[in-house]
């Protein structure tokens, strides 16, 4: 691993000494664009559209285009010399109750190495924020930008989350949300006998990624040349009202526990419910009224 | 037309059915947040053109259209193999238009360094009571629902969480996706009862708020738009400010001591 910031955190008078590493890496499989004919990699050449010259990288500034049209260029040393905060280091706002943070704030996460000499704080800070169940409130600079982020004691290590910004996340202004609704008790009820059925303590390693697998064996497949899987098609159902349908998925996951809860893998274009649905005589399921309502 | 984008409106990026045992209802998806830095384009310095992209082939030099592009992805041993729209749709994952709920946890038991992407779920109008149950028994229990769903071509696992009256979508990272941090802390004894343990958590109690992000602003994005006005209108750039300074070596004892003191005289305060 090698790390991708070094600095110090900055606790009242203490400092802490760290690097961060990059906590997370998708496991996606990278393409890249190949012109058929001749399995040649495509490139991008930049062309300007004034002179209509290819244009070196070199040349390339940045334009902000204004409300009236006009284009505001800047050069990379304009970024450069922005008046924002270039030191190395986390300094800690405040605390804050684990609880009180949305989780839609959360980006990024980079776990916190700490120099040989500052283990000890370091322990200590990660000590006082599990015992408190609270997190640090940081700003940092990470690549130029200043970014609010939280601790957060995890394991023996403290962690970063980087955060969004208040104006980033959207306003949930959804129409629906004037409606009346009138959840009925009884529905509540069966619903809740419902969760409680299918409730299990969550251990993401229970779950694989079907697709990126199925990839895995396309691409090894075409390595040597042979066929490739066929996809199996989906059917169709009956359509039944709310009651009934929470009222037979409690029968049916009542009966489906003694293992573990739910299905596990993916239900690969067959659903699991389906199956049990049709062993008692009744027929499958389909969403009720699946209109393409509300023009937008 | 651009406005209208720009002013936030929300595009369903999903449509499909949410099912939860047999109940099964359409809703879709919006993204729940956005970048706000300013975006800009590539433009030639000398004349302040646009720069467009041209796909060019690295082996024929010819220009290639869109139709005569396809996906290569490189083996380890250099082989390049080919692969065109019609591989992606064979395969195997979750149905598309479903997303199923496959268990319900503990809404703390979660660990945030999964957390990937947010959307709003909206339900479609005839779905709004089966959401609504759903959202209100999730509210009830404070637990999340553990999903399963084909999304972008991908095999997306996610949980619902009610946040107000909407249910949201978070998406997480699978397991293998988070890095095993290879580095060992020295083993450093730190007794509960240690009188650097009770300062510690002092301060932390003593520098504890209400989380409000609306007190943080994105000074980054304030000093660009600053500079973007300041050359609209002609000026130069705005002066650099001075990096503050980092705090020295006192003993880690009295460093607690003294960060307490000044916090409790609220030479400390948190920032506006």
């Amino acid at each position: 691993m090698r790390s991708v910031w070094r600095g110090a955190i900055s606790f009242g008078l203490v400092t802490i000494g760290v690097r961060l590493y990059t906590a997370t890496e998708e496991h996606d499989f990278r393409f890249n664009q190949v012109h058929r004919e001749d399995g040649g990699r495509i490139r991008y050449k930049r062309v300007c559209q004034v002179c209509g010259e290819e244009v070196a990288y070199a040349d390339i500034a940045k334009g902000y285009e204004l409300d009236d049209g006009r284009v505001v260029v800047l050069d990379t040393e304009d970024f450069d010399k922005l008046p924002i905060n270039t030191d190395h280091a986390i300094d800690v706002l405040e605390f804050v109750p684990v609880e009180e943070v949305d989780p839609i704030y959360f980006q990024k996460t980079y776990y916190l190495e700490p120099d040989k000499a500052a283990t000890r704080p370091y322990v200590l800070l990660r000590t006082a924020l599990e015992r408190s169940g609270q997190l640090a409130v940081v700003k940092i600079t990470i690549r130029q930008r200043e970014t609010l982020a939280m601790l957060r004691a995890r394991e023996d290590l403290l962690v970063m989350h980087t955060m969004l910004w208040p104006d980033e996340v959207r306003k949930a202004d959804f129409e629906f949300l004037e409606s009346d609704v009138d959840v009925r008790p009884q529905e509540l009820k069966m619903a809740s006998s419902l969760v409680e059925s299918m409730a299990g303590s969550f251990d993401p390693g229970d779950f694989t990624d079907d697709y990126t697998e199925a990839m895995q064996k396309v691409i090894e497949a075409k390595a040597e040349g042979a066929e490739l899987p066929e996809r199996p098609e989906e059917e169709a159902g009956e359509v039944i009202d709310l009651m009934t349908a929470l009222e037979r998925s409690v029968e049916q996951a009542k009966s489906a526990r003694g293992g573990r809860p739910a299905a596990r893998k993916a239900p690969s274009r067959k659903p699991a419910a389906k199956k049990a649905a049709s062993s008692d005589g009744s027929s499958s399921r389909k969403a009720p009224a699946k209109k393409k309502a509300k023009p937008a | 037309m651009f406005a209208q984008v720009y002013a936030g409106v929300m595009r369903a990026v999903w449509r499909g059915s949410v099912s939860f045992g047999l109940v099964v209802f359409p809703v879709r998806l919006v993204g729940a947040t956005r970048d706000h830095g300013f975006r800009f384009h590539e433009v030639h310095r000398a004349d302040g053109g646009r720069l467009r992209h041209r796909r060019v082939c690295s082996v024929c030099g010819d220009e290639v259209d869109p139709e005569g592009m396809c996906k290569g992805y490189e083996l380890p041993d250099g082989r390049l193999v080919l692969l065109e729209a019609e591989d992606f749709e064979g395969l195997a994952g979750p149905v598309e238009s479903t997303m199923e709920v496959v268990q319900f946890a503990a809404a703390d038991e979660v660990d945030p360094i999964l957390f990937g992407r947010s959307y709003f779920v909206e339900p479609e109008r005839v779905a709004v009571p089966s959401y609504a149950v759903l959202r209100d028994v999730l509210t009830r229990s404070s637990r999340v629902a553990v999903v399963r769903m084909g999304l972008r071509r991908r095999d997306v696992l996610g949980v619902l969480r009610p946040r107000g009256g909407v249910l949201v979508l978070h998406t997480l990272l699978w397991p293998d996706e988070v890095r095993e941090p290879d580095f060992d802390l020295v083993d450093v004894d730190v007794g509960p009862g240690a009188a650097e343990v009770r300062l510690a958590e002092s301060l932390v109690d003593s520098m504890t708020a209400r989380f409000d992000p609306s007190v943080f602003s994105d000074g980054y994005r304030e000093a660009l738009g600053a500079l973007i006005e300041a050359r609209a209108a002609g000026e130069g750039i705005p002066a650099s400010r001075a990096p503050d300074e980092t705090g020295g070596g006192e003993h880690l004892l009295d460093a607690l001591r003294r960060s307490l003191e000044r916090v409790r005289s609220g030479r400390i305060r948190r920032e506006e």
